[in-house]
């Protein structure tokens, strides 16, 4: 999970600075004028956004400040051009757009879906959770995080190994680290997508670091591995394509999944669903699993939580906004359709409160998988729903 | 640890025709050790790994024959691959509950576990490197975290250092010998990822002075006229308010070590630098100048690197819409590579001095891409993996006439063969 959009990584070169372009919260941007006066420039005052002009030089410092102060990211993203942010903008904030992909989807689906879900297996997480968070970092530029790309990448295959309809391969990006892919092909082209984010990055130092994103979002690629695991093992044979990734850099502003979700539109495949899985494993209160309710498709949601009530061991919690694209669900935007994403999470997103409920030792050191609040079960749900979620849909 | 020298797997089988493989790739030169990756074309054996039907074997290729050689264990695939004092010494990465992920040596077409390096699960060498007789390359014990190993002539295998003391491990990467030194990238808690260099038994880091700070991520090391160059990120920090904290920026850099090993920056781009290579005596990369999109790049005479073209114009303004150049590689005078554009998506593309970028195939016809990757040349031909569509990620090659084709659908249907690369994400 992202908490600023803002991508420090982008903005620094040795000549030629140029300005940035953020699409931000208004209430983020008073504040910080407030704090700070002058130091960021208004540029485009909307409802509830504003796009501000910021110098390179006080990208870090903006950053900081929004992790610091409201524990999470008021950016929603950042532009190279004011074009680029005005049209983003009026894409949020036109949420008439937003279009319902899967209310006629029925959930009738209990054989084939506990033939998949009865193989799950909590041990598999677990080793998956503690592999990825064993390196150094997965920071989107560092090199340790290309090893943990490369790592899912021969995990992916090798559980695919028997299937000739499927492949699995990096796409690369302007950084490092590339994300990974996964297909397995049905007899039409159409896709639905479950996706988390492989990259970690330590907000304490910037933006280097021991992070070892145990939750943040090692959780959700062991949730997605083990659901291509079992859909496989269960020999599922799917009408639709099946697509699983791993994006790269979520935590420097959604860029991959943005790469990612350019490239597929640009496919013009149909999209008939997409799940996202950024913390999976905190349980503090044996809460509910809660859907953001912002910055994605209604009519998904709404189905998703019935998948949730129907096949795992807890309930939906619908209430709840991120109050920004706190992940890579909001890449998934399209021009004409709205948001196509869903975005489950593992406790109440209680941002800020003084005892939150979800890990809120995100980007730091602490964020391991001997947390004592962490939860495999938790997990486990959500490997449930992510595996009925692909089935459901596809039938 | 304990050395298990068991004697594997070992099917020779015969001819293999019509059977899918994943392949990766190491060449053996005639009378040297070093199976330089995307080294000079020459004449001697290739070997391959290929995942045949959920299977993963060892294939063998010799004067145009492809022979399987041997099945790897179960739940364990190629890592790394080097030709050393008449053997090829393989480190395989072992999946699930595998405990087999070890290194292993080929003889006489069977697969010889040298050492078993963890004894509770796979160790998993990787970038197994060649330098001053002896094999040098990272692995985790199970107890240290991954750390430097080495296997010398005799097969004794060592730990070199415990670089990050404790079960976390220090990661080296990008082993590179260079001027009769070992250069790598680590990370310790209190360093940060730094490059380092092994010299006659004593370790040290490089490039702290470089960097100006902590965590340079050092990568794409490469030699270039005598010189080792390497990408970085430098970090450059400012004076922390008392309310924020400290505030990093962050910008590409390219960087050399001299043969003395002095250090120096030589440019920098506003993203990662990667996939260097030489060609003609100038470097050429994926970067970005100034923030426009990455695209090809070469460091020009002046020291700065510049833009060779914009491959996806229709694309516009933005990163997602840059052509990202990747797995950049010399072949018979010209550099090929993938490339992303928005009518085609990922190709296979090529460059010279002389011609200019163009398209070389769209090997999968229409917007999908074939996303060509493991790169590797031999016997006047460049091998690589593309998916056209209708038979899934297969061999390729392009011949010496520059014409790409289907070099053999191994797999036979939609099925992919999945190629990978043998040394490491940087050299290819």
């Amino acid at each position: 999970m992202t908490s600023c959009f803002v991508s420090s990584s982008r903005i620094y070169q040795k000549e030629a600075k140029r300005d940035f372009y953020l699409v931000i919260d208004k209430e983020v941007y008073q504040k910080y004028n407030e704090e700070f006066s002058g130091r960021i420039e208004l540029e485009v005052d909307s409802d509830s956004l504003v796009i501000s002009k910021v110098s390179p030089d006080e990208m870090g410092h903006f950053s900081h400040f929004v992790h610091e102060r409201f524990n999470r990211c008021g950016s929603h993203s950042g532009f190279f051009s004011l074009e680029e942010a005005i049209t983003e903008l009026e894409s949020v904030e036109n949420v008439d757009q937003v279009q319902s992909l899967l209310i006629e989807t029925d959930i009738d689906q209990p054989v084939l879906v506990e033939a998949a879900t009865d193989l799950i297996n909590l041990g598999r997480i677990q080793k998956t959770i503690e592999e990825l968070s064993s390196f150094y970092t997965r920071y989107s530029r560092s090199n340790t995080g290309v090893d943990s790309s490369e790592w899912i990448l021969r995990e992916w295959r090798n559980i695919t190994k028997s299937r000739a309809d499927a492949e699995v391969s990096f796409f690369h990006h302007s950084w490092s680290q590339p994300s990974v892919y996964a297909k397995i092909k049905g007899v039409s082209d159409d896709i639905i997508v479950i996706g988390g984010h492989l990259d970690s990055k330590n907000y304490n130092s910037s933006t280097t670091g021991l992070a070892p994103g145990a939750d943040d979002d090692a959780s959700g690629i062991a949730v997605i591995t083990e659901v291509i695991r079992v859909l496989v093992d269960s020999n599922y044979v799917p009408d639709n394509t099946l697509v699983f990734v791993g994006y790269s850099a979520e935590e420097d502003g959604l860029l991959g999944s943005k790469d990612f979700v350019k490239y597929t539109f640009n496919t013009n495949v149909n999209i008939l669903g997409v799940l996202q899985i950024d913390m999976a494993l905190h349980n503090k209160e044996n809460d509910q699993i809660y859907i953001m309710q912002d910055f994605s498709n209604p009519g998904q949601n709404t189905f998703v939580a019935n998948l949730i009530n129907t096949y795992t061991g807890t309930t939906a919690n619908t209430d709840f906004d991120c109050g920004y694209g706190c992940s890579d669900h909001a890449a998934w935007n399209h021009p004409s359709l709205g948001y196509l994403g869903t975005m489950p999470f593992e406790a109440e997103p209680n941002f800020g409160a003084p005892n939150p409920k979800y890990q809120s030792l995100i980007h730091t050191t602490q964020d391991v998988l001997g947390d004592l609040n962490n939860s495999l079960t938790r997990a486990v749900d959500f490997a449930k729903l992510g595996a009925a979620f692909m089935i459901e849909v596809d039938q | 640890m304990k050395n298990r020298n068991l004697k594997f797997i070992f099917l020779i089988l015969s001819f293999f025709s019509c059977q899918k493989f994943n392949s990766s790739f190491v060449t053996a030169k005639s009378g040297t050790n070093d199976p330089t990756p995307n080294g000079p074309v020459g004449v001697g054996t290739v070997y391959f790994s290929a995942n045949d039907s959920g299977v993963y074997k060892m294939f063998k290729l010799e004067g145009g024959v492809i022979t399987e050689a041997l099945i790897l264990p179960e739940d364990t695939s190629l890592n790394s691959i080097t030709y050393f004092n008449g053997f090829y010494y393989l480190g395989l990465s072992g999946h699930g509950n595998s405990r087999d992920g070890e290194l292993y040596k080929i003889e006489n077409d069977a697969l010889v576990q040298v050492f078993e390096i963890s004894s509770s699960g796979s160790s998993n060498p990787k970038y197994l490197t060649v330098h001053n007789g002896e094999i040098f390359f990272s692995a985790n014990d199970g107890t240290g975290g991954r750390e430097l190993w080495k296997m010398n002539a005799t097969e004794q295998v060592s730990l070199v250092s415990d670089i990050e003391p404790g079960s976390m491990g220090s990661f080296p990467q990008s082993l590179t010998s260079f001027s009769g030194k070992l250069y790598f990238s680590a990370t310790t808690l209190n360093q940060g990822n730094e490059l380092r260099v092994y010299n006659d038994g004593n370790l040290s880091i490089v490039s702290n002075a470089v960097s100006g700070g902590r965590d340079s991520f050092p990568s794409f090391l490469h030699k270039h006229e005598g010189e080792l160059y390497f990408s970085s990120i430098k970090s450059t920090s400012r004076s922390p308010t008392a309310e924020i904290g400290s505030l990093t920026t962050l910008e590409g850099f390219f960087n050399k070590v001299s043969s003395s090993g002095s250090t120096s920056e030589v440019a920098s781009a506003s993203i990662d630098i990667k996939f260097p290579v030489s060609l003609g005596g100038v470097i050429y990369t994926s970067c970005s100048v100034n923030r426009d999109n990455t695209e090809l790049c070469k460091l020009n005479s002046q020291g700065n690197f510049e833009s060779l073209g914009d491959i996806n114009p229709e694309g516009g303004a933005g990163q997602a819409n840059a052509s990202k150049p990747s797995h950049l590689t010399v072949f018979n005078g010209k550099i090929y590579f993938s490339a992303y554009r928005d009518s085609d998506g990922v190709e296979l593309w090529e460059y010279s001095p002389s011609s200019g970028i163009k398209q070389v195939k769209d090997i999968y016809p229409g917007v999908m891409s074939s996303h060509p990757s493991s790169f590797w040349v031999f016997e006047n031909k460049l091998y690589f993996s593309a998916n056209d569509g209708s038979n899934g990620h297969e061999l390729w090659s392009v011949n010496a006439s520059g014409v790409a084709s289907l070099e053999k659908d191994l797999f036979v249907g939609s099925g992919s063969s999945y190629p990978e690369f043998p040394f490491s994400f940087y050299s290819n």
